[in-house]
């Protein structure tokens, strides 16, 4: 062979070598790749069946596996990739539970399964043994223990079912109206405010208004109430308020009698509309006899409140003293 | 009885509780757990609004409660929700609450045309989230999910499901009332387009 030939076939085999070398680098796995992937076999998929996010072909998989390459990226130990995910899901999200805290069962029972396991199957095997070692008297303090380990399975059973419950709606306690807040009434209204069923809540949200002054949210409620299909009693409420809050309002004496007229035609003799009505006619037409007449129909009336009583009677007797309103 | 005997019968209790344990959460949604951020700080995360028009840095929100609900217009729970957090965002408006709604793997004219068809409140901070970061800091198993963020800022309840609008305030009222942390299912969730 030629000194040319040799030369043209050594080039040959360095080129032919350094194209292999370069494709070998070209294709060779990346090393953060293959971190990433063994983290993501370690992980579970928090919206799939026992399946890591490695395999998981899920969108929620695929964020999971771009937030550890990105945190590979920037620098971050498995560990505390781990620990990233850990704070968010909780330990649900390792393949491999944990030793300690709710998941520690999990790797204590098959131990002691198997354990009792090999217990049975040497007493099986050597009964003589068993019988020939247990004293009557140590039989006593055996089964006495014995009977602490069945005691004490009942109770691990019923820490890990409480571990391993969900608390559902169904398990809340029943709210109490009074410590629901007007805002949460708001927002119920609104969001059923075809319902006929929420016209009660509805009036006694526009009662608190009503009673705390603020005549400004109480009024779309009430004419709520009465547009809505109301029930006498519930119309009754409505109109005695609408009827005050316009006289105490906007001064309007003869549109309030005239509410509180058709207040007293859905519930005839209600002692609150009458008891307004005689305020009104006492305090914005100055009529005190209309208005001790009506004051004394309220206080003839069966099963009235002891406040009510108390002011009805205060006005009463002023009336009767010719005081003003 | 032999304490071997005793102590099979322990496992056969043990056995009996775990196959009781195993079915109730056959009949559960296995993916619910409960969440390791309750009582915890919220997690530091700053997403673009859906309107494109910036970000918001979630721990920044000035509010004594922030609300933070996941929810995407393929999850059908969400559309039943949806309407109720509208209701509940408006009545608290202006009262130290704020609703942040978090779209989750979602074309933003998708959730456009979910906000026009479900409603939507002035007050609520819609925002998308690429990459499910934030799913991801806050470990949504599925949605809809909804966070409350206390004055504290730190996560303090999270209902899992579709909330009316009582849970919701009830929800609002126990964390401005300063009650225990804590979680409640109340309805099924979405994982992704397919169910």
């Amino acid at each position: 062979m030629s000194e040319r030939t040799q030369r043209l076939w050594s080039w040959t085999v360095s080129g032919a070598l350094a194209v292999f070398v370069l494709i070998a680098v070209l294709v060779a796995p990346d090393p953060s790749e293959d971190r990433a992937r063994s983290l993501g076999e370690r992980l579970r998929c928090p919206v799939c069946q026992g399946e890591s996010i490695a395999e998981s072909p899920s969108d929620a998989a695929r964020d999971m596996m771009d937030l550890v390459r990105s945190r590979i990226a920037e620098g971050s130990t498995d560990q505390q990739i781990i620990d990233e995910l850990v704070a968010s899901f909780g330990a649900t999200v390792l393949l491999d539970p944990p030793v300690s805290g709710s998941t520690l069962w999990l790797w204590l029972l098959p131990v002691a399964a198997a354990a009792v396991g090999v217990g049975l199957v040497l007493t099986r095997v050597r009964p003589s043994l068993v019988r020939e070692t247990v004293a009557a008297p140590l039989r006593f303090r055996r089964s006495t223990v014995g009977g602490m380990v069945v005691l004490a399975a009942a109770a691990i059973t019923v820490v890990v079912v409480g571990q391993f419950r969900q608390a559902r709606v169904d398990d809340l306690e029943p709210i109490d109206p009074a410590t629901i807040s007007n805002e949460t009434l708001e927002a119920v209204i609104a969001a059923n405010s075809d319902d006929p069923q929420i016209l009660g809540m509805r009036l006694g949200l526009a009662n608190r208004y009503f009673e705390d002054g603020d005549y400004q949210r109480a009024f779309p409620h009430y004419e709520a109430v009465i547009e809505g299909n109301p029930t006498p009693v519930q119309a009754g409420a409505a109109l005695t308020r609408l009827g005050w809050m316009v006289f105490d309002g906007n001064g309007e004496v003869d549109l309030a009698i005239d509410l509180m007229d058709q207040a007293l035609e859905a519930v005839p003799a209600d002692p609150f509309a009458l008891y307004l009505k005689g305020r009104v006619i006492w305090c914005g037409r100055a009529d005190a006899a209309t208005a001790i007449d009506l004051f004394g129909q309220v206080l003839a009336g069966p099963d009235l409140e002891a406040e009510v009583r108390e002011n009805v009677e205060a006005d009463l007797s002023a009336a009767r003293a010719g005081d003003t309103c | 009885m032999t304490f071997i005997k005793w102590l099979a019968g322990g496992m056969v209790v043990l056995s009996v509780a775990l196959a009781i344990v195993f079915i109730t959460r056959f009949g559960s949604d296995p993916a619910i757990v409960d969440s390791p951020l309750l009582g915890k700080p919220a997690p530091t995360i700053t997403l673009p609004r859906l309107d494109g028009q910036g970000e918001v840095d979630l721990t920044a929100i000035e509010a004594d409660v922030v609300v933070v609900n996941f929810f995407a217009s393929w999850c059908l729970p969400c559309r039943e929700e949806q309407p109720q957090l509208v209701a509940a965002a408006n009545a608290f408006a202006g009262r130290g609450v704020r609703f942040v709604s978090i779209a989750y793997r979602n074309d933003p004219a998708e959730i456009a045309a979910f906000l026009e068809e479900y409603g939507n409140s002035p007050s609520t901070l819609y925002l998308t989230d690429p990459g499910g970061r934030a799913a991801i800091a806050y470990g949504v198993f599925g949605i809809p999910e909804t966070f409350f963020i206390g004055t504290d800022g730190a996560v303090v309840r999270k209902i899992v499901g579709a909330a009316d609008a009582l849970i919701l305030g009830s929800t609002i009222d126990a964390v401005l009332a300063g009650e225990e942390p804590g979680q409640v299912v109340v309805g099924e969730t979405f994982t992704g387009p397919g169910g």
